[in-house]
């Protein structure tokens, strides 16, 4: 070994790459952690450390509750959904033989716009009297009445779920169709050759060799699903009667409208739990 | 090429020289909302012209409200210096004063100068008896009608909310357009929507000694009112979604009969060339009130506030008087629309003239009032949005939902003493 002379070098080498990841990663993390210990609001800049009262004081939390379990739910349905479509758009794209790289790019629009952006476009869809949603289904006798979809909580969720596997059912079709063009032709030759039909090459070739590239797309959707903010900000701002509020948003709250900043970091960091262990059960997945 | 080797160092010498002459001059920052009158600049030149030795920077702030707040709140919190004067909205001095990030600036005007101010917005300026901001702008909720429609059924516009749902609910039947539109999502809109109707009954969010009073008659009877007018088809149910551009659309291309919304939707309701369906056809009134009462309308509004940590005090305050003075505020009435905060400004001729619907706007705007000045405001408004959409959106009972709604705001208050 040419370095284990000088093993210090190593550290030297890697030490600015650290020295990055500390600041920009650890150190918000560990100071978030702290503040979540004390009872930090603006107005008290001196904050006492309060122990785990603020942790106590979630679970007694009707808000926190409740919106814990609309996050899980909203990453349940839209995930499912996003990465069903998903699947069926990369194969349809994968199938094509001409105009791939076109349908790719038209594809991939919905993507490329910014959330705010196209949160502010389906709220206008969906608004009663001017939207398009309401003119379409009455122009097909669906409904008579103008119906205010953000209105209620359940057609609130309908639309919310709808803007948000529009805008990433693409991005889990991207990633699947790049799994799908891994897969060696030879294999689906030799499985034909076996007499094995389309279902059985797709069920025996195709998902085994595109089980990494299916949870990669599951674990980067559920992390980002579980920290949904601007799409639902946008459309209801938690609203119809707080139906639609969902961890993040809540913690938004806390921290800029109550300035309670301890109680606001604990609500975060619960929040990085919750990210954390999906994360963490997806690796061991992986890994096995 | 050859360089001449004396070249760079000249040039960073000169460079420096040149860095160096306005720094004796100061640079004072003013943090302010998008200028939609395009005004901001000529004023600003002018004042530069006065005041030789001081030059005005405008940071940009975003558009939202809430967005500018958060942005606010991290500046002061960090104790940035490099923003002297914040143009802030008129519920957030209370807040901003009692974290000791604003100058008072009382001593910034004489007794007599500040009588021209009027009075709602001043209030709102104010925290435990000092100044913190001055009012630059002024904001405050209107009745929007369609005259054209009224005087074909003979109608009066509404002064009671009884009346205003009543010829609702019957001219968007007979019309086939939505009665009565207003802000009704979850959101800070739909606090000045409520404050409204609550002032009219006679209600407060706080009694007299301080203590939240949702739990009073006069609460539950507003709250009953914007109930009904969902019940009785006055309003779409679709209000409890609408913020002001929702309801201002659909007003400007006639699809509503009545609205409250903001002055800023009359200049666009005026102009055909932005699509208006309505110019010429619609009537301004003050809001509606309970029989007999006064209406109230709920002030919104932008104020000039000096920060703790400007470097340059004196320079800042020169600024915030000039903005402020009676000179600005009619030059922004004259070109920019924008509505003044001074008494006088109203009822001079030249702004008159250009602006005959002033003379109406100036009735609602010397009754209006501030929302509830405390520092924890914004806390209370985001449990006023709940709790009221709970009542609204038909989950809970109006009277649970008050319930409810009067213990968390006794907590926030508990806690803020």
């Amino acid at each position: 070994m040419v370095v284990g002379r000088k093993p210090y070098v190593h550290g030297l080498l890697l030490a600015p790459a650290l020295m990055a990841i500390g600041v920009v990663v650890f150190f918000p993390l560990l100071y978030s952690l702290y503040v979540s210990l004390t009872d930090f609001t603006l107005r008290n800049a001196g904050a006492n450390l309060v122990g785990l009262r603020n942790y106590h004081a979630l679970f007694t939390d009707l808000r926190f509750v409740a919106s814990t379990v609309r996050t899980i739910a909203f990453v349940a349905c839209s995930v499912t959904a996003e990465m069903l479509i998903g699947f069926g758009l990369a194969l349809l794209m994968h199938q094509l033989a001409r105009g791939r790289g076109l349908f790719r790019a038209v594809v991939l629009v919905p993507w490329a716009i910014p959330t705010v952006v196209s949160g502010l476009t389906w709220r206008w869809m969906f608004n009663d009297r001017l939207g398009a949603v309401n003119a379409a289904l009455k122009a097909a006798g669906l409904i008579h009445q103008p119906l205010a979809w953000l209105a209620g909580s359940a057609t609130a969720w309908a639309a919310i779920i709808v803007a948000e596997v529009w805008k990433t059912a693409p991005f889990v079709a991207l990633i699947i169709l790049a799994g799908l063009q891994m897969v060696p032709s030879e294999l689906y030759e030799a499985a034909t050759i076996d007499g094995a039909g389309r279902w059985r090459r797709f069920r025996h070739v195709t998902l085994p060799l595109l089980w990494p590239t299916l949870l990669l797309a599951l674990l980067f959707r559920t992390i980002d699903a579980l920290r949904v903010f601007d799409l639902i900000a946008v459309m209801t701002g938690g609203g119809p009667a707080g139906g639609t509020e969902v961890l993040s948003l809540y913690a938004h709250k806390v921290l800029f409208a109550h300035l309670d900043f301890g109680y606001g970091s604990a609500l975060t960091f619960a929040l990085f739990l919750l990210v954390m262990g999906c994360s963490v059960a997806y690796a061991r997945r992986a890994v096995r | 090429m050859r360089r001449n080797p004396l070249l760079l160092p000249a040039c960073c010498l000169a460079l420096s020289v040149l860095s160096c002459a306005p720094s004796a001059s100061r640079t004072v920052t003013l943090a302010a909302g998008k200028d939609p009158t395009g005004q901001h600049q000529a004023l600003l030149a002018e004042f530069e012209r006065q005041n030789p030795g001081i030059k005005v920077r405008v940071l940009e702030m975003p558009e939202s409200s809430s967005a500018q707040h958060d942005l606010y709140v991290t500046y002061l919190a960090g104790r940035d210096r490099s923003i002297d004067v914040y143009s802030i909205d008129i519920i957030w001095p209370a807040e901003f004063a009692s974290a000791g990030w604003l100058m008072p600036l009382e001593s910034l005007f004489t007794a007599g100068e500040l009588e021209d101010f009027l009075p709602g917005p001043l209030a709102g300026c104010r925290y435990r008896d000092s100044l913190y901001a001055v009012p630059w702008f002024t904001d405050a909720g209107l009745l929007y009608y369609r005259s054209d429609i009224l005087s074909r059924h003979g109608l009066k516009p509404p002064v009671t909310w009884g009346d205003l749902i009543n010829q609702a609910t019957a001219l968007s039947r007979s019309e086939g357009l939505a009665g009565y539109v207003w802000q009704g999502q979850q959101y800070e809109g739909l606090v000045c929507n409520f404050l409204e109707v609550l002032w009219s009954c006679g209600g407060r969010v706080f009694d007299p000694a301080g203590r939240p009073a949702m739990d009073g008659p006069q609460a539950r009877q507003a709250a009953e009112i914007m109930l009904e007018m969902l019940r009785t088809s006055a309003s779409p149910k679709g209000v409890l979604t609408y913020k002001e551009e929702e309801a201002r659309q659909l007003f400007t291309s006639g699809g509503a009969v009545f609205m409250r919304n903001w002055p800023y939707a009359w200049t666009i309701s005026q102009d055909s060339g932005q699509g208006s369906a309505v110019a010429g056809r619609t009537g301004l009134a003050p809001l509606p009130s309970l029989n007999g009462r006064s209406s109230s309308a709920c002030l919104g509004g932008w104020n000039l506030a000096i920060s703790r940590y400007t470097r340059h005090p004196e320079s800042a305050a020169k600024l915030v008087r000039f903005l402020t003075s009676v000179r600005s505020q009619k030059h922004f009435a004259l070109h920019g629309g924008r509505l003044p905060a001074r008494a006088s400004v109203y009822a001079d001729a030249e702004v008159l003239a250009a602006n005959p619907h002033f003379a109406q706007l100036y009735l609602a705007f010397a009754s209006a009032r501030p929302r509830p000045v405390r520092p924890d405001y914004p806390a209370l408004s985001d449990e006023i949005q709940l709790g009221l959409h709970r009542a609204l959106a038909g989950n809970v009972t109006v009277r649970q939902a008050l319930l409810d709604l009067q213990g968390r705001l006794e907590r926030i208050a508990g806690m803020d003493r």
